[in-house]
C-alpha cells in the first residue's frame, strides 16, 4: 500500500471540519440551554406578573421593607417597556464593565436615586448627550450614571436603558427574583399576588442536556445524522481500500503475516493518513473557517477535536478491519 | 433499455446500500437545499438593504403603554399626514379584506413608498386620483385605465384607478422581517394619507410601518414628541440600517456555516458512493468485458453507471425539491436553475472516477482466469 491515500486525507480533512463545526454548535446551544437568564445565580426564581395597580404609595413602602437589608437582585422585564427594571442591591452585576461611567451602586439603588444606564448607541443615548446626559421620561427625569454595550448581560434587544425598578410606576412582565431568602422570596410572592391580576411562578430554569437537544432542535439532530453519515462513508471508502490491497496482503501472508500482523502494519499507515488529514483540517480551519465568529475556539479545543477525529476514524478502520470477512486460510488471504 | 435493465440489476444486488444512501442523500439533502435558500434570501434581503443605505431610513421601535389603549388620536393622524403627504416618510399598510376579495395581496401605500422602492415604471400614465393602482406581473385581469371599487370603513365607495404594471422584480422592505417582499403577486395602492384615513379606521400598522428618508434629526424628534403627547405611545427611532444588519449578520454567518456543515457531508457521502461503483466496477468487470465482447460500446458502460449514480441522487433531491417549492414557493424562479447544476454536477462529479477505471479497464485481462 503506498503511504499516503489521498481519498482517505481528504475525507478526513471533511470529517474533520463537519465535526469541528458540529462541537460548535452543540457547545453553543448546550451554553444556552443551561445558561441562566441575565446569567442570574442558581438562586433565582421567575414569576409571571400581570398588573395596572400602580407600584406608589404603600405597595412600594412594603416592597421597599421586604428588600430593605437584603442581598437580593429584582429584574423586571417588560416587552411594553423602554427601560429594563432593575434592583440589585447585592451588586451582582457590578464586576461586568460598563463601556463608560458606572453601573449603578447599592447606595444609589437603596436611596432610589433617579439614575439610569443607557445602551451604548441608542436613540436615548445620543438624545440624552444633547440634553446634559438627562433622560425624561414622564414627568421625571433621570440622570445618566453610564453606558453599556449588547456584551453586558443586561443588555437585551428591546430595552434601551437599565433603571431602579422602584423608581417606575408600574410592574407587569417577567421578574426574576435572585436571592437567597426564601423567606424574603414568599413575602414578595405574597405582596404581588395581592395587589395584581395574574401572578404564577414560572419554571424557566433550564437544565438543557444532550437529550433535550435531540428532543427539541432538529439542526442538532440532522448535524449528528450528518456525522454519521460521513462515518458510514468512511467505511465503504476503508472496505475498498482493504479490497484494493488484497493481492498485496496475499503476498504478506504467503510470507507468513497473520492478521494481527498485518492490522498493526496497516494501522501505522492508515493513522498517518488520519493525523495528516486531520492537521491538514486545522489549517483550513486557521486559513479560512476561524473568521467566523462562532467557531472561535482556544487551541486546546481544537486539539481535542483534532484528536477526537484521528481516533474515531482509526477505531473505525479497526472495527472494520477485524469484522470484515477477509481472513487468513491456509496460508491464503482469502 | 438493455443499460438501464443492466442499472437495475446493479441495484437489486445493492439494495441495502442503494436504500441506505437514498435516506442519507434525502435528510442531508434536504437541509443542504434549505441553508442554500435560506442564505439566498438573507442575502437578497441584505442587498436590497445596502442598495436603500444612503436613503438613511430611520424607522421607529413601539412600547404601548401598561394602562388603557395607545390608540391612534386625530392628533396622531395629523402628524403622519404631515410626514407622509410632505413626501418626507413612506409607510404602508395591509388590506387582508381587499386581498380575499381581489384574490392578491393588497397593500395601500403612502408618502414616498414608489420612489424609495422603484416601483413605478417609466411612461406609468399620471393620474390625479387619490387612489392609484398598480399591479404585480402574476396579477391577472386588470389592466392601464380600470376603474377598481374599494370597499371603505365608512360605506362609502372609493374608484381607484389602475395606471399600469410594477416592474418585474419589485419589492419593498420592512424592518420587522428579514426577507425581501416580492410585489409580483401584489396590488399597490398608492394613496393619499390623509384621503385614506378620511375613510378607512386608523391602523397602527401604519406607525409601525412608518419610515423616514433622509430626514434632519429635528424633524424626526418632533414627531416623536407629536406622536408621544397625542398617542401615549412611547416610539424610539432607530435605523433602519443599523438595525437591520444587527439582527440578520449572525443569522448569516450560522446559515454559512450550516451550509459548510452540510457540504461537508454530501461530498462524503459522494465519496461512499464513488467507492462504492468502485467495488461494484470490481465485482462486474467479468460481466463488463463479456458485454465488450458482444458488441458494447465503451459508452453503454457509462450509460449504466450514470443510470446507477442517477437511481441514488434523483429521487431524494426530487423529493426535497418538491417539499421546498411547498416551502418556499416565492423562490422556485431563482432555485430552478440552480437546482438543476447541483444535481447534474453532483452526478458528473461522482462519475467521473468511475468512468476512468471503466476506460483503463483491459477486457482481456478480466476474462482470464486466475
Amino acid at each position: 500500500m503506498k503511504k499516503l491515500k489521498v481519498s482517505l486525507i481528504i475525507s478526513t480533512v471533511f470529517i474533520f471540519i463537519s465535526v469541528l463545526i458540529c462541537s460548535m454548535y452543540t457547545a453553543t446551544r448546550l451554553n444556552y440551554l443551561q445558561a441562566n437568564p441575565f446569567g442570574l445565580s442558581d438562586n433565582y426564581r421567575e414569576i409571571h406578573v400581570i398588573s395596572d395597580a400602580a407600584l406608589e404609595g404603600e405597595i412600594r413602602e412594603q416592597l421597599l421593607n421586604i428588600v430593605h437589608d437584603q442581598e437580593i437582585t429584582i429584574i423586571i422585564d417588560n416587552m411594553d417597556s423602554l427601560g429594563l427594571g432593575v434592583y440589585d442591591s447585592q451588586e451582582f452585576f457590578v464586576p461586568h464593565d460598563t463601556r463608560s461611567g458606572n453601573y449603578i451602586s447599592r447606595q444609589e439603588f437603596l436611596s432610589l436615586e433617579p439614575v439610569i444606564l443607557v445602551k451604548e448607541n441608542s436613540y436615548i443615548h445620543r438624545s440624552s448627550i444633547e440634553n446634559d446626559n438627562i433622560y425624561t421620561s414622564g414627568s421625571r427625569e433621570y440622570q445618566i450614571a453610564g453606558t453599556y454595550d449588547i456584551q453586558h448581560p443586561l443588555s437585551t434587544h428591546n430595552h434601551e436603558y437599565i433603571y431602579n425598578l422602584f423608581l417606575e410606576e408600574y410592574m407587569s412582565g417577567s421578574l426574576y427574583v435572585d436571592t437567597e431568602s426564601e423567606e424574603t422570596f414568599a413575602s414578595l410572592l405574597a405582596l404581588i399576588q395581592e395587589n395584581s391580576y395574574q401572578c404564577y411562578l414560572v419554571n424557566s430554569r433550564n437544565n438543557g442536556d444532550i437529550l433535550e437537544l435531540f428532543r427539541s432542535d432538529r439542526y442538532f439532530l440532522a448535524m449528528v445524522l450528518g456525522v454519521i453519515f460521513s462515518l458510514f462513508s468512511v467505511s465503504v471508502l476503508l472496505f475498498n481500500i482493504f479490497h484494493g490491497m488484497k493481492r498485496e496482503i496475499a503476498i504478506c501472508v504467503l510470507f507468513g503475516a497473520t492478521k494481527f500482523k498485518l492490522y498493526v502494519g496497516l494501522s501505522r499507515k492508515m493513522f498517518g493518513n488520519f493525523a495528516i488529514g486531520a492537521l491538514l483540517g486545522a489549517c483550513v480551519y486557521y486559513l479560512v473557517l476561524s473568521r467566523f465568529q462562532r467557531l472561535q475556539m482556544p487551541v486546546t479545543s481544537l486539539l481535542a477535536i483534532l484528536l477526537f477525529c484521528c481516533i474515531a476514524l482509526f477505531v473505525l478502520f479497526t472495527f472494520l478491519f477485524f469484522v470484515s470477512k477477509n481472513r487468513v486460510k491456509d496460508g491464503e488471504w482469502v | 433499455m438493455i443499460q438501464f435493465r443492466f442499472a437495475m440489476n446493479d441495484i437489486k444486488r445493492n439494495v441495502k446500500i442503494v436504500l441506505i444512501v437514498i435516506g442519507f442523500l434525502l435528510i442531508t439533502g434536504y437541509f443542504f437545499m434549505l441553508m442554500t435558500t435560506t442564505l439566498l434570501l438573507n442575502l437578497d434581503f441584505v442587498n436590497e438593504v445596502q442598495r436603500i443605505r444612503d436613503e438613511n431610513i430611520t424607522f421607529f421601535r413601539i412600547y404601548y403603554p401598561s394602562e388603557g389603549s395607545g390608540g391612534i388620536t386625530s392628533e396622531t393622524q395629523r402628524w403622519l399626514a404631515q410626514a407622509l403627504d410632505n413626501n418626507r416618510a413612506y409607510s404602508f399598510v395591509q388590506s387582508p379584506e381587499l386581498s380575499r376579495r381581489l384574490g392578491a395581496d393588497v397593500i395601500f401605500a403612502f408618502g414616498i413608498f414608489d420612489e424609495v422602492f422603484d416601483i413605478e415604471l417609466e411612461g406609468t400614465k399620471t393620474s390625479s386620483s387619490p387612489f392609484k393602482i398598480l399591479f404585480g406581473n402574476k396579477v391577472n385581469g386588470l389592466g392601464e385605465g380600470d376603474l377598481i371599487e374599494l370597499d371603505s370603513h365608512i360605506n362609502t365607495s372609493i374608484k381607484a384607478e389602475v395606471i399600469g404594471r410594477l416592474p418585474r422584480g419589485a419589492s419593498y422592505l420592512t424592518p420587522h422581517s428579514s426577507r425581501v417582499n416580492k410585489l409580483n403577486n401584489s396590488i399597490v395602492v398608492l394613496a393619499e394619507y390623509e384621503t385614506w384615513s378620511s375613510v378607512y379606521w386608523p391602523d397602527s400598522q401604519i406607525l409601525a410601518n412608518m419610515c423616514f428618508v433622509n430626514t434632519p434629526t429635528g424633524y424626526i424628534t418632533s414627531f416623536v414628541e407629536g406622536i408621544v403627547d397625542s398617542s401615549s405611545l412611547r416610539i424610539i427611532p432607530a435605523s433602519f440600517y443599523d438595525y437591520v444588519l444587527e439582527k440578520n449578520i449572525h443569522q448569516i454567518e450560522d446559515t454559512v456555516l450550516f451550509l459548510l456543515f452540510f457540504l461537508s457531508i454530501i461530498f462524503l457521502i459522494g465519496v461512499g458512493i464513488v467507492a462504492n461503483l468502485l467495488l461494484l466496477i470490481d465485482r462486474n468487470l467479468r460481466e463488463y468485458a463479456i458485454h465488450r465482447l458482444y458488441g458494447a460500446t465503451l459508452t453503454d458502460l457509462y450509460l449504466r453507471t450514470v443510470i446507477y449514480v442517477s437511481t441514488l441522487i434523483l429521487p431524494p433531491f426530487a423529493i426535497v425539491y418538491s417539499r421546498l417549492n411547498s416551502l418556499f414557493p416565492f423562490m422556485t424562479s431563482h432555485v430552478d436553475i440552480g437546482f438543476v447544476c447541483v444535481v447534474i454536477s453532483i452526478i458528473g462529479i461522482v462519475v467521473i472516477i468511475p468512468f476512468k477505471k471503466l476506460r483503463n479497464q483491459n477486457v482481456a485481462l478480466c476474462l482470464r482466469r486466475d
